[in-house]
């Protein structure tokens, strides 16, 4: 377990006596907030409770800029599914059936 | 000027641009139509023969359902071949043809949740969840779940395996049910915003967030454990 400063304790037990997580929110919810900033603007509460978490939990950190990072690289790349199985050959003859049926009836019409 | 080149060059096995023909005076109006029917017969078998299996793995990899993904490639081959005349030749036929596999897949996934409205985020990822943070909320240290380094993005030298990288990451999904990783394929993969996945998908916001959360955790677990190589100790990125 990492050790935290002394001021961040004294806030934290105020917070656990109060019963609210505002400012001090654990790694859970600061890794659902830092997935969720990737779909939806933060408020500013939540944008604050992240920014105050990253100052003693660099696992979070972490966890952030992976977020952002796979978000950038999907953007960024196009996806290479060179490895996955293909189309099964009976597969393959149905759909060029279909296809050629669909011609026929295309000119009957 | 491109126009007449493909004109005049347009033998049995050259793609046919449409609306060339009636840029000059050409054969009759029945034999236009033969040629024209022949020709679509044709390439749409050389379609099939280059595009089927890249369609095929692009929808296997968003329906996870050999019989679903097959069904889709079909209608879209017959989709494509019934608004051919749309196609104005802008874009590759690859890129029309994969969009129009984008709206069947979107089609069937929500004729799915439509049909079975259980809101399944995954009791495997909820297993999985359950040790990641320890009672008090934090990172459960001996689980070793949590991020154990930081990954460095545009980093020249981390010229890493791009269909590595594809492999591992399908093999992390097919690890998600189904409906998580339909999820996080549309959201990140492809794109789609929140709301038009909400509409697809029938569920609401919070919803999909928790479950694109769950994904996201889960991945990037697993694309640390199999050495995805954009990640790197922090130590060798301020020695670099």
């Amino acid at each position: 377990m990492f050790k935290m400063k002394r001021w961040v304790r004294v806030i934290l037990w105020l917070e656990r006596t109060w019963g609210t997580r505002v400012f001090f929110r654990p790694c859970r919810e600061v890794t659902r907030l830092s997935s969720e900033s990737v779909d939806r603007s933060l408020s500013l509460t939540e944008q604050l409770s992240v920014r105050i978490h990253l100052f003693y939990c660099r696992w979070c950190g972490w966890y952030l800029t992976r977020v952002r990072t796979m978000h950038q690289h999907f953007e960024r790349e196009e996806m290479d599914s060179r490895s996955s199985e293909n189309l099964s050959p009976q597969a393959r003859q149905r759909i060029l059936q279909a296809v050629s049926r669909n011609d026929e009836m295309a000119s009957r019409d | 000027m491109g126009k007449v080149i493909v004109s005049e060059d347009g033998g049995p096995g050259e793609p046919i641009v449409p609306g060339t023909e009636s840029a000059h005076l050409g054969p009759t109006q029945s034999e236009e139509e033969e040629g024209g029917k022949d020709t679509l017969d044709s390439q749409a078998a050389e379609w099939v023969n280059l595009y089927a299996d890249y369609l095929y793995r692009y929808a296997m990899l968003r329906l996870r359902d050999k019989q679903a993904s097959e069904d889709v490639v079909q209608e879209t081959f017959l989709a494509a071949l019934q608004s051919f005349k749309n196609f104005k030749g802008r874009s590759s036929v690859k890129t029309w043809l994969v969009n129009i596999l984008k709206h069947k897949i979107v089609d069937h996934i929500r004729r799915c949740c439509r049909e079975r409205r259980s809101a399944d985020s995954g009791g495997v990822l909820d297993d999985w969840m359950e040790d990641a943070f320890n009672e008090h909320g934090h990172w459960n240290f001996a689980s070793g779940k949590h991020p154990k380094c930081a990954w460095v993005d545009s980093d020249p030298e981390a010229a890493y395996d791009r269909q590595r990288f594809w492999t591992v990451l399908q093999g992390s999904l097919a690890h998600l049910p189904t409906r998580v990783a339909q999820a996080f394929v549309l959201r990140e993969i492809d794109g789609l915003e929140t709301e038009e996945i909400c509409s697809t998908m029938n569920i609401s916001r919070n919803n999909l967030w928790v479950m694109l959360h769950r994904a996201r955790l889960f991945l990037s677990h697993s694309l640390e454990t199999d050495g995805f190589s954009v990640d790197r100790p922090r130590g060798q990125k301020q020695r670099a």
